[in-house]
């Protein structure tokens, strides 16, 4: 509701109190949870309160935890992560624009990627480990096998709706079907592909946090089940929060790029 | 299909026909059942000359377009661009199809420069000419806005001029006004005539409308039912007095009203 753009792409301003809702909830949330425990409403088995946590949370920022400080954890999960994605987009468009152009290729290849798409990436690990190792390689390549469907299927149905009357229109023009396929039809499907992106990039997450729950030695997977053997509940939740904000804000950022590479046809995402 | 079309003595004038349709059947398949959507139909367009296709609704004019335009093939008969067979689609036939088919992502600039670059000309000739056609169809404020952005009579200017920069040797139109309210419509049908006659551009107009046909043509031709071929040609010339009246007034002329009662006689054949 709060991200009307205008024509030309900018946000239009907004009152105070829109901007403030968000925050509003987050606190009325948090709120509620630190009563909840004081008042003993959740049943004391450990589960931490609001103070511990943003307790666990500022020992994480300020002692290192496993010989990494916080910023050290969140830098290997994030260089992870970006590379495993970014392998995905790459090697995904290519292959869904394959599937959508070239019938032949579709034939012979879809029945392998049917398969293979519904093999969850978690799955892959034990196989990742053994053969990569607890390395790079391994959690780099847990994270692009859980991003990479989304992005071949988004291409290849984002290719698969654009109007043929454009590919006709770039045939009188001249066009060769490379060309078409490179300067029509994947730009128009440039919504479609980015959606598939999108989804690639929360997969590829939640991927990389369970990699790193099985193999990794550092990373934000690596904290909170590091904690729970530790058994420091604050630390696991703090762990947690801090998982679920960097994917947010990721998705925040995606969502406004989405809304400039597509402004030519008004996205409201 | 292939080699030299053998050509009787009746068809000698399609090898001075910029373009010339001789003997062309179209057949295909409607849910298993072989459908004649075209018989035997031979048309020739001289240089230059502007002829409009009017027929009954559903007789195959779009195809009859598309083969022209080389995105269809017939299943017999030739197709001849100056005599020689013309093949798939080019630069040499330019179309513009009823619902615009404009590129949604580029802006109108790059919309019509999209033929001018597969043309390879240079930079600044492409500037040129792009601006001289913005100026022609009266699009000048609007070269950096997107389709989407545009009412449909602006769009469909954008698709002449993308189809006419690239001076291709017969231009195509489908049915091009026929989603256009009235108002817009006659204005562009005499914008379309002004252009035609100053760039003395061949045409093949396809149309459903009578008044159109009648109006833009120099020659008209009748097409019959399905499987359609050609019921009659009918000159008109640039020479008859109602062609440099506005479309209002020409409509009503004695002539224009005779010429219209003959060609309606044809079509509730």
């Amino acid at each position: 509701m709060s991200y009307l753009v205008s024509l030309n792409g900018s946000f239009t301003t907004r009152p105070y109190s829109v901007i403030a809702r968000p925050f509003i909830t987050v606190a009325v949330v948090l709120l509620a949870w630190q009563l909840a425990w004081t008042f003993k409403l959740i049943p004391n088995n450990g589960f931490p309160s609001v103070v511990q946590t943003i307790g666990a949370f500022w020992d994480l920022l300020t002692t290192p935890f496993a010989k990494k400080t916080l910023i050290a954890h969140i830098g290997d999960s994030m260089l992870r992560w970006s590379l495993g994605v970014a392998l995905a987009v790459m090697v995904g468009i290519c292959f869904g624009a394959c599937l959508a152009w070239f019938p032949r290729f579709r034939l012979l290849t879809q029945p392998i990627f049917e398969f293979v798409r519904y093999l969850p990436p978690l799955a892959w690990a034990p196989l990742a480990l053994i053969i990569l190792g607890p390395s790079l390689k391994a959690e780099i390549f847990i994270v692009f096998v859980g991003a990479l469907p989304p992005v071949i299927i988004n291409t290849w149905i984002g290719l698969t709706n654009v109007d043929s009357m454009l590919f006709d229109a770039g045939r009188t023009l001249g066009a060769t079907s490379r060309r078409i396929l490179l300067t029509i039809a994947l730009p128009a499907a440039t919504l479609n592909i980015l959606t598939g992106i999108r989804v690639a990039i929360a997969n590829g997450w939640a991927a990389l946090i369970g990699s790193e729950l099985i193999g990794a030695q550092s990373g934000l997977g690596f904290i909170i089940i590091n904690s729970q053997t530790a058994a420091r509940p604050a630390h696991i939740l703090a762990g947690m929060l801090i998982i679920g904000a960097i994917g947010m804000s990721i998705d925040f950022m995606f969502r406004k790029l989405t809304r400039r590479a597509t402004h030519w046809q008004g996205t409201s995402l | 299909m292939g080699g030299t079309p053998q050509l009787s003595p009746m068809h000698k004038s399609s090898m001075t026909a910029k373009l010339a349709m001789v003997e062309v059947t179209k057949r295909f398949e409607r849910k298993g059942q072989a459908v004649v959507a075209i018989e035997g139909l031979n048309i020739s367009i001289a240089p230059g000359e502007f002829v409009t296709i009017v027929g009954p609704s559903g007789c195959g004019k779009t195809t009859l377009l598309r083969m022209a335009a080389g995105l269809d093939m017939p299943s017999s008969g030739n197709i001849l661009l100056d005599g020689v067979e013309a093949g798939g689609p080019s630069l040499k036939r330019g179309m513009v199809f009823q619902r615009f088919a404009l590129f949604p992502h580029l802006t109108v600039w790059d919309n019509i420069d999209f033929g001018l670059k597969i043309k390879k000309v240079a930079a600044q000739e492409r500037q040129k000419i792009i601006d001289r056609y913005l100026k022609l169809l009266k699009l000048k404020d609007f070269a950096n806005a997107y389709p989407r952005e545009l009412s449909g009579g602006m769009q469909q200017r954008v698709a002449i001029a993308r189809a006419l920069v690239v001076e291709p040797e017969i231009l195509l139109m489908d049915e091009p006004f026929a989603s256009l309210d009235a108002q817009i419509r006659i204005s562009m049908q005499e914008m379309l005539l002004e252009i035609v006659h100053l760039t003395q551009i061949t045409t093949m107009f396809v149309t459903h409308s009578v008044e159109e046909a009648i109006y833009l043509a120099d020659r008209l031709v009748v097409l019959t039912h399905r499987p359609s071929k050609v019921a009659k040609v009918i000159p008109i010339g640039r020479d008859v007095t109602w062609k440099k009246l506005k479309v209002h007034e020409a409509e009503v002329t004695p002539d224009f009203i005779a010429l219209k009662k003959e060609v309606w006689g044809l079509l509730s054949h």
